[in-house]
């Protein structure tokens, strides 16, 4: 890990005026939702707050031509991709840890109670579901050009959930064209096990029980693995000059 | 010898050993502990199985509280680690209501079992967590759409007793 990159990477989030911004928005919405009784909502928007950072890494510097000057530095291109990964995911996870304080002091303002256990279980899922979020992104970034690893992200999201709602109707089906799809599923359930289980590890719920050892140790792994693949392809890939 | 400008290639494309070590740990690790799965906290709340539900409401006269959830339902596990699982509002439903989960399996299995569909065509159910009080006649009395807070559902089931 080269810590230039990491700080380097911090850098340019905090001295970004849009993140500056949504870090506002952000604690005054969490801090406001949580006086009004409804705390933890706000976490659901750090998503989309690791879509936008995420979609930054690698790609964008491809097609830009950036990537290529930074290639002619003696730094390993794994480690250059590790780094940034790290750089974003702190950055995202500062933006949480400030949610969360805004979450705890509008509850104090509001006079509701505190339950820690909930409000660090919401906490750590959001920090989770970002790390895989950035390295997935860094994988899907690895081998495309731009802000393609986003949209390929979204639509795999989009296609998944489709197919399983569609496939889920036709194994209802018993008669029609679709009744012998249905007798299929009906007779092979892994089939949509399997596409239920690809759907769970690419883009995870929360656990059901917090603090679960298991889905925190399935988000860590997937994250590991996505990023290792990252670096493998990241690593390969031809660099030209130039921007395109 | 490698220098600032002429630099090793094959080292610069080299793989970090440590994050495939690592992977490969985490996904030993995960293989192991999916034989162990973590058992979920009990929640405090007497439940009452769907076909026992309105015999035990017209014998104890006290009104059915439904809860509508599924496993994939993110609101609807915050609403059983605060409200289920806290003391006071678990006896407060105990002593006040014959409690039904009824949990939404059509995403995991494609289709739900006929008295759990029966109850969410009955009830018009759309979205999750939704909590329906209704009589033993099956009358629907109040209901609450979503998760908005321990204290909020604190002062809805107050209102509806």
């Amino acid at each position: 890990m080269s810590l230039v990159v990491v700080a380097e990477a911090l850098r340019r989030h905090f001295a970004h005026l849009g993140y500056i911004s949504a870090l506002l928005i952000l604690i005054l919405i969490s801090a406001t939702m949580a006086a009004v009784g409804a705390p933890q909502t706000p976490y659901e928007m750090i998503g989309l707050f690791a879509l936008i950072a995420g979609c930054q890494l690698i790609g964008p510097e491809f097609s830009k031509g950036t990537l290529q000057l930074i290639l002619s530095k003696p730094v390993a291109r794994s480690t250059y991709l590790v780094s940034r990964v790290i750089g974003v995911v702190l950055a995202i996870w500062v933006a949480i840890i400030i949610m969360f304080a805004g979450d705890i002091v509008g509850r104090l303002i509001a006079g509701t109670p505190i339950n820690w256990r909930s409000a660090l279980a919401a906490a750590l899922v959001s920090a989770l579901k970002v790390l895989l979020v950035c390295c997935l992104l860094a994988f899907l970034g690895s081998f495309s050009r731009s802000y393609v690893n986003v949209g390929i992200y979204l639509g795999a999201q989009i296609l998944l959930s489709m197919v399983a709602g569609m496939l889920g109707m036709m194994k209802n089906a018993v008669s029609g064209e679709m009744g012998a799809i249905g007798a299929f599923l009906r007779a092979n359930p892994e089939v949509l096990r399997a596409l239920n289980a690809i759907t769970n590890n690419l883009f995870p719920d929360g656990p059901a029980i917090p603090f679960d050892r298991n889905w925190i140790l399935m988000m860590v792994c997937n994250a590991s693995a996505a990023l290792l693949l990252a670096c493998v392809i990241f690593s390969r890939r031809e660099v030209p000059y130039g921007a395109d | 010898m490698p220098t600032s400008l002429t630099f090793d290639r094959k080292k610069q494309r080299a793989l970090p050993l440590w994050l495939v070590i690592l992977t490969v740990l985490l996904i030993v690790a995960r293989i192991v502990s999916l034989k162990y799965p973590v058992q979920a906290d009990s929640d405090l709340v007497n439940w009452t199985p769907i076909s026992m539900a309105s015999a035990a409401a017209a014998r104890s006269h006290r009104p059915i509280l439904y809860e509508f959830s599924a496993d994939w339902c993110g609101p609807c596990h915050i609403l059983e680690r605060e409200v289920f699982m806290d003391t006071a509002l678990a006896e407060k439903i105990n002593e006040r209501y014959i409690a039904v989960r009824v949990v939404d399996r059509q995403r995991e299995e494609g289709s739900n079992i006929p008295e759990v569909q029966q109850l969410m065509d009955r009830y018009g159910i759309r979205a999750f967590p939704t909590i329906v009080i209704a009589g033993s006649d099956g009358q629907v009395r109040d209901k609450v759409l979503g998760y908005t807070g321990r204290d909020k559902f604190a002062a809805f089931i107050d209102r509806v007793h």
